[in-house]
């Protein structure tokens, strides 16, 4: 029968109301919304109806055959389905005889809260011919308006084709019952015939009923002979979970007796028993809750090229997934048990067929894998992650989340296939990572997995090219995640003389595939012989090519416009030979016309740049960042309460972030006050901003109002100053702080040895603050009287040239003096500092590295013992956030060369300098020269990039700016607040199916290896702009991901 | 209706006898309470309709309430003024004054919508009621040994006097009055502080609680959340604290920020309290459209602090929110799983009655209540039918109850909770005979 031969609904049935609404109103427009026929979907199972041959004993076709229209094993629509279209034995039209009328397919969806199944169809046909309007809702109810669902019992969780393809079974949680559902009562196209539902009591070996709640079901595998006639009832068995009886029960469909269980006892040991069992009557108000795993999902898998029948089991209280063997009557026969890492449950598992590992010929290869044998389950964990594990040949989870950098030398397929948790041989894990298992990327919480597979294509590797096995992970916001098991279309391993043509994060097994083109792509373009050759200028494909640098580095001093940019830090420059224009030119390392070599090393984990973003580094910047408009790492302005006694000040905030941000000791505090643009706005009840007449900063400072006046003098030095404080003690809820020194910022990295040569460096930070040449630079009389001392409020070891005062007039803007030195902060009275106060937390003496979706990664953890912030051992070297202009030396340029991070290093550095004419420093022209030098370099490596900033320091200038030809050693030029901006693009995209689910709760592999996406749904109010889905069904194809039908 | 009253009460004036309240009716039940021994059920009728001149707070005896539910499950005993539910048999229908402490209740303001109790000691206990008619947030105190309670000197059924209502920061007639729509109140018996938000407006206001003094309005931050691009509505919802830590948690009914709040007493532990906004973070795991769910309508936190509960209506959903400490001293504050619920869900308990935690979800529009098994994945265990207009949700642990306020049909609904209970979640007695409104 096709798809048309259904009952269905005239819909001038929903019409008409409407329009008679219309009319009472007098509105002559017609409004019409789409028909949502779904109520909160949570499952869907597959029928098979149509035309069908009882064919008899012989199994052949005879022309005394009876036909008639029947429902069927799946296997009858699927033979239909092929790419070239077939027939299941028996089922050929014969010549002289009608042909046997068409059969199509029937999706029975599962709708919990209402208690009933909802019905769609749509045609057995290649995959490849449909156009996304084939599947339909049906109505299982003509005599009603609308589309109507079957009735079919109490909070039904889980709907299961039984093995004759005959009827459809729901496990049903609010009667601890089934339902048994005849398919040809529902889609035949006989109005009289009402869909016939039976509900079936559970009952044990003594025939005492079960009254457990179920939590899942699935059914044992469908039959594939096709030609015998349906029949009264269910047949064969299915696998329910109950939770709360810690049993997975095997219950013949058609009479509800159970036959046997696995059994989870109280005390971790496992069994296979047989149906003589009780469980609390949890729907009969009978039996207490006792302990024990409680399995709440299964999935089963018969796999005919091998030959096995296997159940996989979840509990969403255990770490353990228990594989059962079935035997060929689908009863329990034997388990094994894998344990996940971690005090995780499961709440979704999908169990892969027997998988050939390995393979890049785009097709599926599982006989002659190089791999060897897999078979995995997927498993929805607790901790949001999902988590694999080879159930076949390791008997071991498998740790999705080994760091790249470990594994390009691995030639192995096989030991890729899977690294065993825990395993000595298994490589470090990526920073960051929770756990084992694959995190979703800005998806939310996974929520269900299935897994399918593509048996070939002939397109070229891509995003969108799925050849192999592959796993469909739903999310709480509603996307859908593909995971390759095993891409038989790309190479497995990664080749050093081609580092971006095979990345280790593309290639290796249960990593989220990535949706970004042509990774591999490289800065070359063709000659005039049509032979490709390097450039300089290329920027990457505009959809896609790897991770690098969007625009250019862009460089921000704070000192206005003296452009003294030239020597501060900045981003390693590299020679670069661009064969096309034939020129010489530099480029940066993180370029995407970079060596590929510099670039695979620059971004060695492709999956580790989560993001396309853009990154800053600001000397002494804050340590958070956030914005009213995100959460990443903390706002970047915080409120706590100052208090101040005994000389001694701290700053206590309650919400205890410190540790949370990152702070160490010597990073500084600022209390930013308030902004008088802003009014009282920013201030308490009762409270003024209040700016001191004195101050030169903008910011003021929230006083009582009916006192603000009388503490102008009390609070002088404090509202005057840049209230900028150094932190000597870092508790999660309290810093202590000390007034930060004014320190000459060219004070030598590795400190000053003498007043006068503090003296010296005042008049070359003078200069600095210039654009002027140093031979027309005559430094002002008033440099202030800088000393060469300890500095109590930075880092010990080195002296610095300190400002030092006999009053406030001595010292620079927003600085005060105090005990004869000029300080950016003062400890005040308490009564300056009433209330609460807003406070900024930056790097001391380091440039902060902030992600803008990353935000600041930093090492630090409360010790739980003291609550002090203290640096985790464990933590990956690359939880790293700040980059000092001093480190210790690299150890080594590998990708595995970790530590220390940041390190010094030399590099080579090629620039475009200044030609000056003899004797001036008139430039000879505008372009300069092009020089490659040696320069000194931090390397800086975090866990999506590592790059080296060169030039910490300068040494200095002697005739003309840019000459170089200064002596000046360890000097620094950068001044807070400078930054770089780095905009990298083209980071880590995971492959998504292009559907918009709300809520998805559940994927199911479907006929032809399609995939199916169940949304419960949403009930945004229409008045607010939203869409009401009530509900929704997508279906897609993995081999053109493209296709997609919806139905709602 | 409220137009014919309207109409009626134009017509001829009613005395200020005829228009006051009963005392020993429920009229729009809204704010339910439990008192920390769970003795007690303190019980906000809102008045909605302005039948009466003023809404009420009455106090139900809850071990009588046990009683009666004990007779009737054990030996199906009906005692005077109950009768067996017409429709649904198992159900126990009372005259809700069986179950009233006589003399014990108030008059408030009207629409007040929810209530929250401070612990005094010693079984003296203090109501904070946001009252959104007045406004005001209104404080009434128990008395353990009246057994009563307590807003103005006047003597029989009360009427909270100006003293009780607070309006005005701090007492201070310079500083801004309270800010209009005082919706959901959160008691920190600890910290001896009351937050109360603002449904309209995206405003916390902080309430200081001296044991042995009146409260002060000492706090308010204003212009939290963003507002509704559409329709230009901000608001503050729900609040919670998560104990230990002492943060508060507020929820939006516009975006779905969620942001949190310190408390600090910087002048001394006397002084006024005031807050300090802290860290904030998004629902942004649940629901399309980047994951956003707002309309956050209640919070709870599971035992001991590490998981909140949070209820929207955009989408439909309960996220459960990891809050335990990330190691770094801090909250983690993500989501890590969710389920659908049922739509306009108004109500939120969490309780482990013995079978592990879970949380009771009230569904205004469809008169049910979910109940919640957090555990693994978040599932909806079970839907309860519960009356018409469920709105707030109180559970009781110990006594194994939960306790639901039916706003349209003027009962309190009684679930009972045992595990394994025949009965198990669901409605086993109404406080009150259900009736049209």
């Amino acid at each position: 029968m096709s798809t048309s031969s259904l009952r269905r609904l005239a819909p001038a049935a929903l019409a008409l109301p409407l329009a008679v609404v219309a009319a009472a109103c007098g509105n002559t427009t017609t409004t019409t919304g789409t028909p949502l026929n779904l109520d909160r979907p949570v499952d869907i199972a597959f029928g098979c109806y149509g035309g069908l041959r009882l064919v008899g004993d012989n199994g052949t076709a005879d022309a005394s055959d009876p036909v008639v229209e029947s429902a069927q094993p799946l296997e009858g629509c699927a033979q239909r389905a092929l790419p070239t279209p077939g027939r299941p034995p028996g089922q050929e039209d014969l010549t002289g005889e009608s042909p046997i009328p068409t059969v199509g397919y029937y999706a029975f969806i599962l709708e919990s809260v209402p208690g009933t199944v909802a019905v769609a169809s749509f045609p057995a046909k290649d995959v490849s011919e449909f156009l996304g309007i084939e599947v339909n809702v049906a109505d299982a109810d003509p005599l009603t308006p609308g589309k109507n669902a079957i009735a079919v019992g109490d909070l039904p969780v889980a709907i299961a084709s039984d093995r004759a393809g005959c009827h459809m079974v729901t496990a049903n949680a609010g009667s601890c019952d089934l339902s048994v559902i005849d398919i040809g009562s529902v889609v035949d196209d006989d109005t009289s015939t009402k869909p016939d539902v039976r509900a079936i009591a559970v009952t044990n070996a003594a025939g005492d009923e079960v009254l457990a709640r179920p939590a899942a079901m699935v059914a044992e595998p469908p039959s594939t002979d096709v030609g015998a006639a349906c029949p009264d009832t269910a047949e064969g068995l299915v696998y329910v979970a109950y939770p709360q009886c810690h049993r997975v029960a095997a219950i013949r469909a058609g009479t509800g007796e159970i036959e046997a269980s696995i059994h989870f006892a109280e005390d971790g040991t496992v069994e296979i028993t047989d149906g003589d069992f009780t469980c609390p009557a949890e729907c009969g108000g009978g039996g207490a809750p006792v302990a024990g795993e409680r399995p709440v999902t299964l999935d089963l898998v018969e796999d005919k090229r091998v030959g096995t029948r296997r159940l996989a089991i979840g509990a969403d209280d255990s770490p353990f997934l228990t594989v059962v063997e079935l035997g060929a009557d689908s009863l329990p026969q034997s388990f094994s048990r894998v344990e996940l890492e971690g005090d995780v449950g499961v709440i979704d598992v999908a169990l892969s067929p027997q998988i050939g590992m390995g393979g890049s010929s785009g097709s599926i290869n599982d006989d002659i894998a190089t791999g060897g044998q897999f078979q995995f389950v997927y498993a929805v964990a607790t901790d949001g992650t999902v988590r694999v594990a080879d159930v076949l040949s390791l008997g071991a989870e498998c740790d999705t989340q080994v760091d790249p950098r470990y594994i390009r030398g691995l030639t192995n397929v096989r030991q890729l296939s899977c690294f065993p948790v825990g395993d000595a041989a298994t490589p470090p894990r990526r920073a960051g990572a929770k756990g084992p298992g694959i995190e979703l990327v800005a998806a939310g919480s996974p929520l269900s997995v299935a897994i399918t597979w593509v048996d070939t294509n002939t397109e070229q590797p891509g995003p969108d090219t799925l050849v192999g096995y592959f796993a469909v992970v739903t999310s709480t916001s509603g996307q859908t995640t593909i995971v390759n098991i095993d891409d038989d279309n790309y190479e497995d391993l990664w080749h050093a003389d081609d580092p971006l043509g095979n990345q280790p994060a593309l290639a290796v097994p249960h990593q989220i595939r990535d949706n970004v083109k042509d990774r591999d792509a490289l800065a070359i373009a063709n000659n005039a012989d049509e032979v490709a050759v390097p450039i300089c200028s290329a920027v990457g494909p505009s959809d896609g090519g790897g991770p690098r640098l969007s625009s250019s580095v862009e460089r921000n001093d704070t000192v206005a416009d003296t452009g003294r940019i030239y020597m501060k830090p900045g981003v390693r420059r590299l020679a670069c030979h661009d064969e096309i224009e034939d020129t010489d030119t530099s480029v940066y390392e993180i370029d995407f016309s970079a060596p590929q070599d510099v670039r695979d090393q620059t971004f060695p984990d492709l999956r580790a740049m989560r993001f396309s973003e853009t990154w800053t580094m600001i000397w002494e910047g804050t340590l958070s960042r956030d914005d009213f408009s995100q959460s990443i790492d903390g706002p970047a302005e915080r409120v706590g309460v100052v208090q101040v006694g005994g000389g001694q000040m701290h700053l206590d905030d309650p919400s205890r972030p410190f540790c949370a941000a990152g702070v160490e000791p010597y990073d500084f505090a600022v209390l930013t006050g308030c902004d008088p643009s802003n009014g009282d706005a920013d201030c308490g009840l009762g409270m003024t901003c209040y700016v001191h007449p004195d101050a030169t900063v903008a910011a003021g400072q929230c006083l009582p109002i009916d006192t603000a006046d009388s503490l102008s003098g009390t609070c002088r030095s404090f509202l005057v100053s840049e209230r900028r404080y150094a932190i000597t003690e870092t508790d999660a809820g309290t810093l202590t702080l000390v007034p930060r020194r004014h320190v000459l910022p060219t004070t030598p990295l590795s400190g000053c040895v003498s007043d006068q040569q503090c003296a010296d460096l005042a008049a070359y930070d003078a200069l600095l603050d210039t654009g002027m040449h140093p031979s027309d630079f005559t430094p002002p009389d008033d440099l202030g009287d800088w000393r060469c001392m300890a500095d109590p409020s930075r880092t010990a070891g080195i002296d610095r040239c300190v400002e030092t005062c006999a009053e406030d007039a001595d010292c620079d803007d927003g600085t005060v003096c105090q005990s004869g030195v000029c300080v950016e902060g003062v400890v005040p009275p308490a009564a300056c500092v009433p209330g609460v106060n807003r406070y900024t937390l930056h790097a001391g003496e380091a440039f902060a590295v902030l992600g803008d979706s990353t935000g600041f990664l930093h090492p630090i953890v409360e010790d739980p013992a003291t609550g002090a912030c203290v640096k985790d051992p464990d933590a990956s070297p690359l939880m790293v956030g700040r980059l000092p202009l001093v480190a210790p030396p690299c150890t080594g340029d590998g990708y595995t060369d970790l530590t220390p991070n940041p390190c010094s290093t030399t590099v080579t550095q090629t620039e475009r300098v200044p030609q000056y004419k003899a004797d001036s420093c008139d430039r000879v022209d505008a372009s300069g020269n092009l020089i490659t030098r040696d320069a000194q370099a931090i390397r800086f490596q975090n866990p999506a990039f590592r790059l080296n900033i060169v030039d910490p320091t300068y040494p200095g200038d002697a005739r003309c700016r840019e000459d170089r030809e200064g002596t000046l050693v360890d000097v620094p030029t950068v001044k807070s607040n400078y930054s770089l901006t780095i905009p990298l693009v083209a980071g880590f995209l995971s492959e998504r199916a292009a559907i918009a689910p709300v809520f998805p709760v559940r994927v199911v592999r479907g006929p032809e290896n399609s995939v199916w996406v169940i949304d419960e749904g949403d009930n945004i109010p229409q008045q607010v702009g939203g869409t009401n889905t009530r509900g929704q069904v997508f279906r897609f194809e993995p081999g053109y991901l493209g296709k997609i039908n919806v139905v709602q | 209706m409220g137009l014919g009253l309207a109409l009626a009460a134009g017509a001829c004036t009613a005395s200020s006898e005829e228009v006051r309240p009963p005392a020993d009716q429920l009229f729009f039940p809204t704010g339910l309470a439990a008192s920390p021994d769970e003795s007690l059920l303190f019980v906000m009728s809102a008045n909605s309709e302005l039948r009466y001149d003023s809404g009420t707070v009455q106090v139900i005896d809850l071990a009588t309430v046990d009683e009666t539910i004990d007779a009737w499950l054990t030996s199906g005993e009906r005692p005077t003024g109950c009768e067996r539910d017409l429709t649904l048999p198992g159900i126990l229908d009372c005259d809700e004054a069986r179950f009233f402490i006589a003399g014990a209740g108030v008059r408030t303001g009207n629409f007040g919508a929810n209530l929250a109790v401070q612990d005094l000691g010693g079984g003296n206990l203090r109501l904070v009621v946001p009252v959104r008619g007045d406004p005001s947030v209104t404080w009434i105190d128990w008395s353990a040994a009246d057994r009563k309670l307590s807003c103005s000197s006047d003597s029989g059924f009360q009427l909270c006097d100006d003293a009780h209502r607070l309006t005005r920061m701090r007492g201070d007639d310079s500083l801004p009055q309270v800010v209009s729509e005082p919706f959901g109140v959160y008691v920190d018996s600890t910290a001896e502080v009351a937050m109360v938000t603002h449904l309209t407006s995206g405003t916390v206001t902080l309430v200081d609680l001296p044991p042995d003094g009146p409260p002060v309005l000492a706090d308010v931050i204003g212009g939290l959340f963003a507002s509704d691009p559409t329709t230009g509505a901000r608001g503050a919802t729900a609040v919670a604290g998560r104990t230990p830590g002492g943060l508060m948690y507020v929820t939006s009914r516009t975006e779905n920020r969620v942001q949190t709040f310190a408390v600090s007493r910087p002048g001394g532990a006397d002084a006024l309290p005031l807050l300090l906004a802290g860290d904030y973070f998004f629902l942004s795991r649940v629901g399309t459209n980047a994951g956003q769910s707002s309309d956050t309508r209640g919070i709870a936190f599971g035992a001991g602090g590490d998981r909140a509960y949070m209820m929207n209506r955009e989408p439909p959903s309960l996220a459960l929110v990891d809050t335990s400490d990330d190691g770094l001293g801090f909250p983690r504050n993500e989501v890590t799983g969710a389920t659908d619920l049922c739509r306009e869900a108004s109500g939120l308990a969490v309780a482990d009655v013995g079978d592990g935690e879970r949380a009771y979800v009230s569904c205004f529009q469809d008169g049910e209540v979910y109940v919640i098994d957090p555990r693994g994945g978040v599932e909806v265990e079970d839907i309860a039918t519960i009356g018409r207009g469920p709105f707030s949700v109180v559970a009781s642990p110990t006594r194994r109850r939960l306790y639901v306020s039916n706003f349209f049909e003027n009962t309190v609904a009684v679930v009972d909770l045992t595990p394994g209970a025949p009965t198990q979640n669901r409605v086993v007695l109404r406080i009150g005979l259900p009736e049209d409104q």
